[in-house]
């Protein structure tokens, strides 16, 4: 199993912030989900991968290669996309056609052009300039330009914040397709957890800098689940598989990760969990 | 004349003429408990014993059933693992997956075998801890009613 | 680097347009008045100042200086792509504006108009390429945002001297006709080079740390 993004022991220091000791796999064919809360560290880390902030220690391969010494040869192969579209609004599809082809060895001009139609743009690229779209074409465009040069590796950064979910769910349809080549992986941050849970193969929480979580999605939940009980019938509760808890006021709310094998007693629910029920019980803890 | 050449060619490369892929009926629920992987090949199985999946038929590849049902890859890949290794399917390395060769009622049997083997654990168990035979047989009556 | 330099083209766009259509203007104002080629090369450079600038604040405005990072380039190209359009941007103009100068000249039959032309033109792409080499590390080094009043002030110093003192910039160079001129002018010329390339490579350096 070969994997697109290796990154071992990743850290970097800020004034107010660290990324301490991030490790992860990207593997080939799969879509990593990214999640935790707004300055966790997310965007960080992709920057590290990409070599827009330079880290501090550790190592980070893409698709085997060194990200920092054989930086410009790697990115050749990755496609990137993020929250804010990165060309002028007075440019053209055309021009950054023209642009982006003299850069990327595999650009494909007509499988660019191409997806803007299937995205519904040809109308747009043909009159006007990027001013004229909305943001969720302006989405869709950036998508294409990173898909155009046919990558192996597609990391998007809150790219589908803002985004009504009918083109969530269009852009969606493209990453499947796109895994649909097993050479293929996505790593894509967001803190839209429904799309995670649709999308990611596997899930990636980052919390203060380090890395609470990673496991299969599906393993996840189908694993975790929320278990409901008054004050007294908690205390019967074997912890041994909690893996966070609060007190809501009327009644205990804890994050279990036998669900399958649990057997609940009597004054007891378990429920599924979902991405944001296991993001936010993690963190408050046991 | 032409028509036989065909079929003769097709029969010296095994080349399948009339698969269609096969027609299976996924539905995926939320409100069941199970993993996703358990449902699939829950009802992949209970479809190849019912006989709306014949042997020899394709099934699609585990990235393009992902891919359809907007799943993981690792969940389609785990319940084909799964329909394998429990004798349902069988994976050809470069063409497929498709329905054993073995026919229904053989399947049936096997099945029926197996959850034998899971009875007489739990019979051993009843009978080592002095839970009588009515006690259990109310436990799977509830079993029954409460998986999905 | 063609397609960053065609990105700098294609960003520059406007400020492009409305450069040309200045030019002209000035160019014909000059005509009219006998604020002369001086007047012209001076307006000029300032306005080439001003694109270069905004050439640093617009890819920042808009994400595009992080996500050129992205890009399967070096560091050291993206720096050098913004130089090479600014200097292919300065001999252009200056190109066409002693074209055009020439030709007025020509027209008026304007006597001696050669050597002044080319020696004004000549200070216009020297004092140009100084200045830029000053000012480009320092927007790479702050950014531009932070950068620009400052350079706004170090940029105008020269400009407003030859503007003010161009009478005796003139007389200077009168001055200096009897002189080796062209040899100083060489001289001058390729320090102004030496000057343009160094900071590439110094505003390269500064890059390669910098981090959004």
């Amino acid at each position: 199993m070969t994997n697109n993004i290796e990154i071992k022991g990743l850290c970097k220091q800020y004034p107010n912030f660290k990324l301490d000791n991030v490790s992860f796999n990207v593997p080939a064919g799969s879509i990593v989900g990214f999640v935790g809360e707004n300055g966790a560290g997310k965007t960080t880390t992709i920057k590290a991968i990409l070599d827009v902030a330079r880290r501090d220690a550790g190592t980070i391969t893409l698709m085997g290669r060194d990200n920092i010494t054989d930086g410009p040869a790697a990115r050749q192969d990755v496609g990137v996309v993020f929250d804010e579209i990165s060309f002028h609004d007075w440019l053209r599809a055309p021009q950054i056609d023209k642009i982006l082809g003299n850069i990327y060895k595999n650009w494909d001009s007509a499988y660019f052009f191409q997806m803007l139609g299937r995205f519904g743009l040809s109308e747009k690229v043909r009159k006007g300039t990027l001013k004229t779209f909305s943001r969720g074409m302006k989405m869709k465009l950036s998508l294409a330009a990173a898909l155009a040069h046919h990558p192996k590796l597609l990391v998007l950064d809150e790219a589908t914040s803002g985004l009504d979910p009918v083109v969530r769910d269009e852009i969606l349809d493209i990453f499947l397709e796109f895994i649909g080549d097993e050479g293929n992986s996505i790593l894509f941050s967001s803190h839209i957890t429904s799309d995670i849970e649709k999308a990611a193969d596997y899930l990636v929480f980052i919390h203060q800098g380090r890395i609470v979580l990673n496991a299969e999605k599906d393993l996840l939940l189908a694993n975790y689940g929320m278990l409901r009980c008054d004050r007294a019938t908690w205390e019967t509760v074997d912890k041994a598989h909690v893996k966070g808890m609060r007190d809501t006021g009327y009644g205990i709310e804890a994050l279990i990760d036998n669900r399958q094998d649990f057997r609940p007693a009597e004054n007891m629910v378990v429920d599924k969990a979902t991405v944001d029920d296991i993001m936010l019980l993690t963190i408050k803890g046991v | 004349m032409h028509t036989v050449y065909i079929l003769y060619i097709a029969y010296i490369y095994d080349i399948r003429l009339f698969d269609s892929e096969a027609l299976m009926n996924i539905l995926i629920s939320n409100s069941d408990g199970r993993p996703i992987y358990e449902q699939i090949t829950a009802q992949v199985k209970s479809q190849i014993l019912g006989g709306q999946l014949a042997s020899g038929d394709a099934l699609p590849s585990i990235r393009a059933l992902a891919r359809d049902l907007r799943i993981s890859v690792i969940t389609t890949k785990r319940a084909y693992e799964d329909l394998e290794r429990d004798g349902f399917i069988e994976t050809i390395p470069g063409k497929g997956s498709f329905v054993a060769s073995k026919n229904p009622e053989f399947l049936r049997e096997e099945r029926l075998r197996v959850a034998e083997g899971h009875l007489a654990k739990a019979v051993d168990v009843a009978k080592t801890s002095g839970i009588t035979q009515d006690e259990l047989a109310e436990l799977l009556a509830l079993l029954y009613q409460s998986e999905g | 680097m063609k397609g960053l330099l065609l990105k700098e083209f294609y960003s520059a766009g406007a400020y492009l347009k409305n450069f040309a259509i200045m030019l002209v203007i000035i160019i014909f104002f000059s005509v009219f008045t006998e604020l002369g080629t001086t007047y012209v090369s001076m307006m000029m450079m300032m306005y080439l100042l001003v694109i270069s600038i905004s050439q640093y604040s617009i890819d920042e405005k808009s994400t595009w200086a992080p996500f050129s990072l992205c890009l399967p380039v070096k560091r050291v190209t993206i720096v050098g792509a913004r130089y090479l359009f600014l200097l292919l941007l300065l001999v252009a103009t200056m190109a066409f504006t002693f074209g055009l100068t020439a030709i007025v000249a020509l027209v008026r039959g304007t006597e001696g108009w050669l050597p002044e032309n080319l020696g004004i033109l000549g200070v216009g792409t020297m004092l140009f390429l100084i200045v830029n080499s000053i000012i480009a590390p320092i927007v790479y080094k702050l950014g531009a945002e932070k950068a620009r009043y400052a350079i706004m002030i170090v940029a105008m110093i020269p400009v407003l001297g030859a503007v003010l003192f161009s009478k005796q910039l003139t007389a200077l160079l009168e001055r200096f006709s009897g002189l080796n001129i062209p040899l100083l002018a060489a001289v001058a010329g390729v320090v102004a080079v030496a000057m343009y390339i160094g900071s590439m490579f110094l505003s390269a350096r500064i890059y390669e740390t910098r981090e959004y």
